[in-house]
Formats: C-alpha cells, sequence, structure tokens
C-alpha cells in the first residue's frame, strides 16, 4: 500500500470513530454513521485504503443508501442495487447472521456463511457500480481467498485526516462557561 | 435457580449501589501468574526521572514505564482535560530499547498530546495525594512509620485521572492483543497497569524518603499493602455502557448467573462457611467516607444493615439462598448488593470459570434483522420496553461531545445551546417514537422501512439487541433531571473491582483500586508457591 510521507499511523479503533463521527458531522442518521464507522475499519483492516473513497461518498447527497442500505439480513432473496461504491456495501452484507450471502460485482465474486469470514475470488476491488446480492438458506462454498484482517494499522495522509476531522467537528459542542463549570463533573483543584 | 430479571437488576438505583466482586476485573487479572521485576530505577532524590518493571507472562514479556516529573501546584487537577501530572505509565509490548525510551519519553508525559504507536499497549497518567504523599516521606524519613488511620482513610499515594487502552491516541487496538491469554476479559491489561502503578507509588515514596534521610525505614508489610491506588472518573466513562450494550449484557449475565448458581447451592461446607466469615470480615465500611451527603448516608445505612447480615444465623438447608432472600426482603440496596459480593466470594471453584464469558465482540450486536415485520418489532417494543412506555418522559438534559476536550458532557436541554448535537443515549425517548413509526407502517418490513427513514436505524438495531441480551440494556431515562450519572459511573467501576465510592458530585466520583491486594513481588512468591 503506497501512502504519502505525511501519512499518519491509525488503529483500526481511530478509524471506525473518525468515520463514525465524520459520517454523523456530514449529517447521516446516527444508526447509518456507526455502520459507516464499522465499514471504514472493516476495509481498513482487510482491503487497505478507506479514507479518500469516504469523503467522495458524504460528498454525495444521498449516501445514507449506499452506506447502510445493504445489511445482509436487510432483504429477502435477489436484490440488484447499484450503488456509489460496492466497496462500503460490503462490510454490512458480510455480518450476516442468518443466511449466507453472495455477492457478484463486474467479474468479482465474494460469498459470506453467518459467522464466517468472507471469501473471494480476488481482493482487488471493482469500482462497479451495480452489485447483485443472493442469499441462501445453506452455507455456500468457500472461494479461493479469505477475506480475514491483514492490517492493523491503516495509514491516512494528512489531506484526508484533516477533511474528516473537520466533518467530525460538527458533531462537538463548543464550550461555554456554563458547559465548563458544570458539562463535565470533576473541576476542583485536586488539592489534598 | 432463577436469575435475577433484567427489570430488577438494569435499574440506575441498583447499578448505582453495586460492589466488586471476586468478578471484578481486577480481581480476574490477580488470578493470573504475573512474575514482575523492577528493572531501571533511574529516580533522582525528588523521586524524577523513569522506571521500567519487567512483567513476564505464558512466554512473553511486557514493560511497564513509568515517568515521574515534576508539577506546579496550580496544574494539579483531577479533570481529564488536565495537560500535565506529576506521573505518566505506559504499558509496553516486549522490551524497549534506549530509542524506544526515548520516544517515550517524549511522547507519554504528554499523554493525550502526544502519538503512540501498536508496542504502546496501555497508557495513563497520575497525580500524587497531596495529603498522603509527604506525610508518608517524611514518616519513613525520621524512621516512623505513617499513621495507619490516615493511609486507612485517603487509601493512596496517586490518583490515576485517565486510563486509555482500544487504539486511544495510537496505541494498539485491543483486537490485537484480545486473543492473548493473559489479556483474556475485559480491560485485563488496563487492571495490570493500574496494579503496577500502585507499586510504582509505593516504590517511589520510599525512594524519597531513603532520599531525605540515611536512617529511613520501609513501610511495614501490613501497613503497605493498605495503599491502594486512586482514580477520579467523570461523565467520560457514563457513555460505555450504553455504547456497548453486549458488553454490558455479559457482564451483569455472569454476575447474575454467578449469584443464581451460589444460591442454589443445597448447603455450605466448612470450608465455603470459613471463607464466608473471612470476608465479612474483611469488609471495612468504616474507611469509606464521603463528603457526599446522599452517599454518606446511603453508607451509615449500609452500616446499620450490614451488622444485620453479621448475626444472620445461616441455616443448614439453602444457606446462601436464605441470606439473599433475607436481604431482599429487608435490607437496602447498598446492603442487598454488599451481600451479593459477599455470597460469590467463598466461591471461587463454581463461578470463576464464567469472567471467560465476560468479554464481547460488540460486532455480533450489529446486523438488523430486516426482514421482520415491523408490526412484529413493534410487539417487541411493547413487551420488552413497557418502562419506558409510560409517556413522554422527562428530556431535560442532554449528552454531548465537548469540542474543547471531546469529551463526554451533560447539557441542560433548554438552557444551554447544542442539544442538536445530542449523543443517543435517548432510548427512553426515542423507542417510543419508534413504536409509534412502526404502527403507521405495519406490514413494511424492516429493512424497507429503514431505508425510507434512516433516523430510526440505532433505535431500531437496539431494540433488536436488548431483544437478544436482556441485560444490555438500562431500564430508566437516562437523560432526566433526577438523573444521577455517578450511579452509571458506580456500576462500571464495580465491575472493576473499585473500592470506596466517593462521590464529589452528582456527575464525578473518586474511587479505590487494590487497596490490601498483594504487591508483585509478594505476588510472584505466592503464585510460584500455589503453582507448587
Amino acid at each position: 500500500m503506497s501512502a504519502p510521507p505525511d501519512a499518519l499511523d491509525l488503529s483500526l479503533n481511530e478509524v471506525e470513530v473518525l468515520a463514525q463521527k465524520a459520517a454523523r458531522g456530514a449529517g447521516l442518521a446516527w444508526g447509518v454513521a456507526e455502520d459507516t464507522g464499522r465499514a471504514a475499519a472493516w476495509i481498513a483492516a482487510r482491503i487497505g485504503p478507506w479514507a479518500a473513497e469516504l469523503l467522495a461518498l458524504l460528498h454525495v447527497q444521498d449516501s445514507t443508501l449506499v452506506l447502510a442500505g445493504l445489511l445482509a439480513d436487510d432483504f429477502s432473496d435477489r436484490h440488484v442495487a447499484r450503488v456509489n461504491s460496492p466497496l462500503w456495501a460490503l462490510p454490512g452484507l458480510f455480518c450476516t447472521t442468518t443466511r449466507a450471502v453472495a455477492v457478484r460485482l463486474d467479474g468479482t465474486e465474494m460469498r459470506c456463511n453467518p459467522g464466517e469470514a468472507p471469501t473471494a475470488t480476488t481482493v482487488d476491488m471493482p469500482t462497479a457500480s451495480a452489485l447483485t446480492v443472493t442469499f441462501a438458506g445453506t452455507p455456500l462454498p468457500d472461494l479461493p481467498l479469505k477475506l480475514q484482517p491483514r492490517f492493523r494499522r491503516s495509514l491516512v495522509g494528512a489531506g484526508e485526516w484533516e477533511k474528516l476531522q473537520a466533518l467530525a467537528y460538527r458533531t462537538y459542542v463548543p464550550a461555554t462557561d456554563h458547559s465548563r463549570r458544570s458539562g463535565a463533573g470533576a473541576g476542583l483543584l485536586d488539592d489534598e | 435457580m432463577k436469575l435475577r430479571p433484567p427489570e430488577q437488576v438494569m435499574r440506575l438505583a441498583r447499578m448505582g449501589a453495586m460492589h466488586a466482586t471476586r468478578l471484578s476485573f481486577l480481581r480476574a487479572m490477580l488470578r493470573r501468574p504475573w512474575q514482575v521485576s523492577r528493572e531501571t530505577w533511574a529516580l533522582d532524590a525528588e523521586g524524577f526521572g523513569h522506571a521500567v518493571y519487567r512483567v513476564r507472562i505464558f512466554g512473553r514479556t511486557y514493560s511497564f514505564v513509568a515517568f515521574s516529573t515534576e508539577l506546579a501546584p496550580e496544574l494539579r487537577t483531577d479533570r481529564v482535560i488536565a495537560e500535565a501530572w506529576d506521573a505518566s505509565f505506559v504499558l509496553y509490548d516486549g522490551v524497549p530499547d534506549a530509542g524506544e525510551i526515548e520516544r517515550l519519553r517524549q511522547n507519554v508525559p504528554r499523554q493525550e498530546a502526544g502519538r503512540f504507536c501498536e508496542r504502546d499497549l496501555i497508557l495513563s497518567r497520575a497525580n500524587k495525594s497531596v495529603r498522603l504523599y509527604d506525610v508518608v516521606a517524611r514518616a519513613l524519613a525520621g524512621g516512623a512509620q505513617p499513621d495507619a488511620a490516615l493511609v486507612e482513610s485517603v487509601g493512596y499515594l496517586m490518583r490515576t485521572t485517565a486510563v486509555y487502552g482500544n487504539g486511544k491516541f495510537g496505541i494498539a487496538d485491543r483486537a490485537a492483543i484480545a486473543s492473548r491469554p493473559e489479556f483474556a476479559g475485559p480491560f485485563a491489561a488496563e487492571m495490570l497497569t493500574v496494579w503496577l502503578i500502585r507499586a510504582f507509588t509505593v516504590d517511589l515514596v520510599e525512594h524519597r524518603a531513603r532520599a531525605m534521610s540515611a536512617t529511613a525505614v520501609a513501610l511495614a508489610p501490613d501497613l503497605r499493602r493498605r495503599f491502594g491506588v486512586g482514580n477520579a472518573t467523570g461523565l467520560g466513562m457514563a457513555p460505555f455502557l450504553v455504547r456497548h450494550p453486549l458488553l454490558l449484557h455479559n457482564w451483569m449475565l455472569a454476575r447474575e448467573t454467578a449469584l443464581a448458581r451460589v444460591r442454589a447451592l443445597p448447603a455450605a461446607t466448612d470450608s465455603t462457611l470459613g471463607a464466608f466469615a473471612d470476608a465479612v470480615a474483611r469488609t471495612g465500611l468504616d474507611g469509606w467516607r464521603t463528603d457526599d451527603a446522599v452517599q454518606m448516608a446511603r453508607i451509615v445505612a449500609l452500616r446499620a444493615d450490614f451488622a444485620r447480615v453479621r448475626d444472620f444465623a445461616l441455616p443448614a438447608a439453602y444457606p446462601w439462598d436464605a441470606l439473599y432472600r433475607w436481604a431482599e426482603a429487608n435490607l437496602g440496596l447498598e446492603a442487598q448488593e454488599l451481600v451479593v459480593a459477599l455470597l460469590l466470594e467463598p466461591h471461587g471453584a463454581l463461578i470463576d470459570d464464567l469472567c471467560e464469558g465476560m468479554g464481547a465482540d460488540e460486532q455480533a450486536a450489529v446486523a438488523i434483522d430486516g426482514s421482520m415485520r415491523c408490526a412484529d418489532l413493534a410487539d417487541i417494543v411493547v413487551r420488552d420496553y413497557d418502562w419506558a412506555l409510560g409517556g413522554p418522559p422527562d428530556e431535560s438534559r442532554f449528552w454531548y461531545a465537548s469540542a474543547e476536550k471531546l469529551e463526554p458532557r451533560l447539557g441542560e436541554r433548554f438552557a444551554e445551546p447544542g442539544a442538536e448535537y445530542e449523543q443517543p443515549l435517548t432510548f427512553a425517548r426515542d423507542v417510543p417514537l419508534l413504536l409509534a413509526a412502526l404502527r403507521a407502517d405495519p406490514e413494511a418490513r424492516v429493512a424497507e422501512f429503514l431505508m425510507r427513514q434512516p433516523e430510526w436505524r440505532h433505535v431500531a438495531r437496539r431494540v433488536q439487541v436488548a431483544h437478544r441480551y436482556p441485560y444490555a440494556e438500562i431500564r430508566d431515562n437516562l437523560i432526566g433531571a433526577e438523573m444521577r450519572p455517578i450511579d452509571l459511573l458506580r456500576c462500571k467501576l464495580a465491575m472493576f473491582g473499585a473500592q470506596k465510592f466517593d462521590p464529589r458530585s452528582d456527575r464525578w466520583l473518586r474511587i479505590t483500586l487494590f487497596q490490601g491486594a498483594p504487591f508483585p513481588e509478594e505476588f510472584s512468591r505466592e503464585s510460584v508457591e500455589r503453582a507448587a
């Protein structure tokens, strides 16, 4: 994975928290923002870069559909969805709990059985805009590549990091004298 | 034996009366065979410099690195927003070389303002108890032991104001160490770090005394044990229990399962009766004091209740169940929950395995069952959230993250700006609203409903999670005027193993950890003896 020299080395928890706050700051609903955070950490651990694509998605007017629309157990049977980024639909699809799920996007196929790591024909994610999702009541045979966590850290360019931080910052409430006095709790000088 | 139901257990009043038990995380940590040695002690006569303790377990090595620095009195504050401390600490994965020590020296004392990497597992800092530290150092320097009553009432030489894990500021993710058996269960690495901080504080005060006088004495072993380590905790910790429903469920389920197992015992043995008597004798409520009027009144009532517990004659048949049922019928919540802790104490062989189930992968509580009909989800709401359906709740407060320090805070909705940035600790208010929305669209699948109205997504998920994990939901309004945030803090801190809860207001408190527990050097010897 190539990264700019000014890249920050983030823990995956930092990825999740930053992506969640940025999504919320961009105006997505809480539950969607939560799923976005988890999806970012999922992608960072298994695929790699995530920040630039998230920033692009958060600028799309109705990214709710893209980011949260496809949780595996959300849908019945066969579903064809047009999405801005198939990558961001995958983590939700692969948290399946009841049924096996198969995803096809362009030439790539991926499968996931409940509670197991997904498998794929390749980990190079194509940029297809349509994906076909099929559910199965019985386990599907694994494909050659296991999509397990490969990275424990995530390198994010300083520019992307700052843009995501700026979105995240919108979720914070500016301090007032009153909130400083009362809001946090501990406030006495520690003189004991 | 049935478990106590969530509608009894998951109430703030009872959660705010919980006591540490042998399932608490620090107790679970202390049952592991840590081998600790002091490798580096580079502190000057004033006690400033750094120290390294080596920790070996199960073939792996960790290093606990402590930095002690001079702190101007006006900078000494319990607030999480402080920027300098008397001492700062890191639990390091492996053995740091000189370059790594230098990197840590540049970053660890700066805490949130520093930057960390995957070898850094836990980050913490502490301030001296001004009241006790100098008194102890001077007494030892003068060849005398410090006043035992003072030691007992303060309880610690230093008080931590934050213990960071799980990826904060670049340190290692919890997932990176979760599979190591020494860190199994919640917060084991954090508890290890705090235990080592305690050891450092006692070593430090003895070092200081020796620097003051060639005839200084060491702390007497029995008195030494009475030094714990303090902690000041504010609202930063409160939303955790709401944001980690599966973890909360597993903690409570383990505790309630343990209680049910003990109550189901048809008879006591001589050895459990002896261990129970020991636990009762060790319960020192006299040293528990607070300036908080509400809590002090509870402690006074608890002392009276506890005298009755001591006099309770255990019957031969189902003695533990009899004690519990008597406590529930006759004693206050503080005493009822203390009885729970006392009942668990003699029964390690029966219940300690439950600690293994107290961790959680929150990912298991993420998927939404979108194939459910809205009408069916509405039925679940009516069954599980009856406590929230009695009419519009008091929503006079709101939880938010402050721009100043990015920490959770509590605001007055109708007097302060920022309610539009409210954090989702609002299920008591929002679930009834979800119910109305679901009833407006009863035949739709939840997936379709959430696609059209994504603002309900986190609430719908919550209802499904709480249905599968009944101890996941706190059955009280967390945004009402009457809510005391310290009840949330007390529950979590009791799970950690905290003692001497000392509320400083309705939203922050001080506690003591490890008071009376063995030190690493005694502990290593004991665990070797136990293993032999």
